[in-house]
């Protein structure tokens, strides 16, 4: 809030310049229209009220006062010329009432002027007030508007790199074997920034290098198991093998982590050489897991899925029990959840299971996993990461070639098992 | 064999049982200090985990402005989680809150966020004449993290550069073949700097077709204002 404004008060000499200057004015035009009559005192009321009455106005109560005994001086000396006692007198009583009325015109004037002033100050400093008080109101919803826009884009931008992984992990699963490895270190480098690394094969007692990102040259090249006593033992637990935080800062270990893979009939170690200590936590080490478990699980299950197409296409129940039960993990740890589709004939005698297999195995999306119901009743379409969207795409994609097909999709999330999810898919 | 014999051997070889234990001692724990320094596997696989809450859609700033007293408390230990220079305003913002103990939460984690970064810079700043290639870049992420705006006052922030600008310097001599973390890390000190001669020639010599080589020219073409205007 503001201070209340102290205005200057007039000066006297402003005071007298103005009383000098009206009475000037007045006696001019006086003297000009009734140079017999001084003081006008034979008009009613008298101009001269016109002097004490300004000059309250302007100036207040004393000032109106003292301009109109100052107009009654004026008066009586010009009246009384001589200045004699006796006229002095009869003067005063012929003329009390003007007289007494220039300094009451004064005093009136002077005191509306205090009144109407003292409202004008006060509206003045409220008007002041409030224009502060909206002009700090106005910033201040401006900043909050601007706070907010930053923390939703933050909220927008949070896990931005993670809500797209599994459009990441969808490119990585068809990519050709010699190219998939340097794009798995590349997603890793995006999505975790890990920023070296180095993928190996194990050939008996050999690591054998298939793909390297920003490594050192020692990780470019074939190396002896044994020359990576952290690689023997990740693959002797089957487990992520770290340094602990203190080494990883300053030591010069040759490399942060370890972590074992395993695909079809390959396996293999992860080296992270290096990354910032800022990403050195166990969520980025879980996400690396994540995406490395993932990709070589899917891209063997793409393999058996196109080895079953050709013998029919679809997957052993347990086999698709445990990818529900993975996807199932996944939904849990990571929110991230996936899709389930049922499909049934409505009408067996019109199409055949076999042609109900052949268009969902068209209208199917480079990822998925199929099994039958039991007795050939319909099939069991698994979507891993996908949402409802991605669900109901391929329902019409199938119904569209197959019209009486009655389709249901479930999202694949929350703490129930695998075993209770697959009765209601069945039920469903 | 005599007595006098026996008690010969068997007091030379107990003679010898020190020497065996030393020995043991000094050949077997070289492997296990190694391993001490290891982590095996992932505690968040077995760990329980907290209850995942319904996300509140109300935008913050409605919530910081209409929630009061021990209601934030929730936020100012939250926070803790959050990198500190993205925490930091909102932490200071709490500091203003008219519950003592959400002043204090706020007080202590930013406080305790800025402690952790600045103890780990000086400790590394310590060993930089002679720590690894690692722990330089350690130094020189963790100097960069501190001179975020919410964390580093503007008037320090030139002093504060100059000071990383020596470290990258260092590292320059010391390293003949830097890593890559290394090189980026130098070259974003250099760039924080406005030493773009130097930023540039690190760069150049990172891996050709290397993201971190993408993400950095595209960083130095900002910082040196090359990006072409692409008009919409």
């Amino acid at each position: 809030m503001l201070k209340p404004s102290n205005p200057q008060p007039p000066s006297f000499l402003q005071i007298l310049r103005d009383i000098v200057l009206i009475g000037l004015l007045l006696a001019g035009l006086n003297a000009v229209i009734s140079p017999a009559d001084r003081g006008w005192l034979l008009q009613n009321p008298t101009p001269w009220l016109l002097l004490p009455t300004l000059i309250g106005l302007r100036y207040g109560v004393w000032s109106g006062c003292v301009s109109g005994v100052l107009t009654a001086g004026g008066m009586v000396l010009a009246n009384i010329g001589s200045g004699e006692k006796d006229l002095l007198v009869e003067f005063a009583d012929a003329h009390a009432i003007t007289l007494v009325a220039l300094v009451l015109a004064g005093f009136i004037c002077g005191e509306a002027r205090e009144l109407s002033w003292r409202k004008s100050r006060e509206w003045t400093e409220n008007g002041k007030w409030l224009e502060s008080e909206s002009k700090r109101l106005r910033a201040e919803s401006q900043l909050a508007r601007q706070a907010r826009h930053q923390i939703q884009e933050r909220l927008a931008m949070w896990n931005a790199p993670l809500a797209c992984l599994d459009d990441d992990l969808r490119r990585l699963i068809p990519m050709p074997e010699t190219e998939v490895y340097e794009g798995l270190l590349r997603t890793l480098y995006s999505t975790c920034q890990v920023t070296s690394s180095a993928i190996f094969r194990r050939s008996g007692s050999e690591l054998l290098p298939l793909a390297s990102l920003h490594t050192s040259e020692r990780f470019k090249s074939p190396m002896g198991l044994a020359d990576l006593p952290m690689a023997v033992h990740a693959i002797e637990t089957g487990e992520l093998v770290t340094l602990d935080v203190a080494a990883a800062e300053s030591g010069d270990a040759a490399c942060l982590a370890v972590l074992p893979w395993d695909a079809h009939d390959t396996h293999g170690v992860l080296i992270i050489e290096d990354m910032p200590m800022s990403e050195f936590t166990w969520s980025v080490f879980e996400r690396v897991e994540l995406i490395v478990r993932w990709t070589f699980m899917l891209r063997e299950l793409r393999l058996a899925t196109a080895a079953e197409l050709r013998s029919g296409g679809l997957l052993p129940q347990g086999d698709f029990l445990a990818l529900l039960s993975r996807s199932l993990e996944t939904a849990r740890d990571h929110l991230l959840p996936s899709s389930s589709l049922t499909l049934r004939l409505a009408d067996s005698k019109s199409t055949t299971f076999g042609e109900l297999v052949k268009a969902t195995s068209v209208a199917a999306p480079e990822i998925c996993a199929m099994t039958a119901m039991p007795g050939d009743a319909g099939l069991v379409v698994l979507l891993p990461f996908a949402g409802d969207a991605a669900a109901e795409a391929m329902a019409q994609a199938v119904r569209h070639s197959i019209p009486d097909v009655r389709a249901a999709r479930y999202t694949i999330a929350g703490a129930e098992r695998p075993e209770v999810i697959w009765g209601r898919l069945l039920q469903g | 064999m005599s007595d006098h014999s026996m008690q010969l051997l068997i007091l030379s070889a107990l003679s010898l049982v020190p020497l065996v234990i030393v020995l043991a001692l000094g050949l077997a724990p070289r492997g296990q200090e190694k391993m001490r320094n290891w982590r095996v596997g992932n505690p968040l696989h077995t760990a329980v985990l907290p209850v995942v809450r319904p996300a509140f859609l109300e935008p913050l700033v409605s919530q910081l402005r209409g929630m009061h007293g021990s209601e934030m408390n929730g936020y100012a230990v939250g926070l803790r989680h959050l990198p500190v220079e993205a925490a930091a305003p909102v932490l200071r913002y709490l500091q203003h809150c008219a519950d003592p103990a959400v002043e204090l939460y706020a007080q202590t984690v930013l406080q305790g966020g800025k402690d952790v970064l600045q103890s780990l810079c000086g400790r590394l700043q310590e060993s930089s004449a002679t720590c690894s290639q690692r722990g330089m870049c350690a130094l020189l992420e963790v100097g960069l993290r501190l001179a975020h705006p919410a964390l580093l006052p503007s008037s320090e922030k030139a002093s504060w550069i100059s000071r990383m600008e020596a470290n990258a310097e260092q590292a320059l001599a010391r390293f003949s073949q830097p890593s890559v973390r290394l090189l980026a890390a130098m070259a974003r000190v250099f760039m924080a700097a406005r030493r773009l001669e130097h930023a540039a020639a690190l760069i150049q010599r990172l891996p050709a077709n290397s993201p971190v080589k993408q993400e950095l020219s595209q960083a130095f073409a900002f910082a040196s204002r090359q990006l072409p205007v692409l008009d919409s």
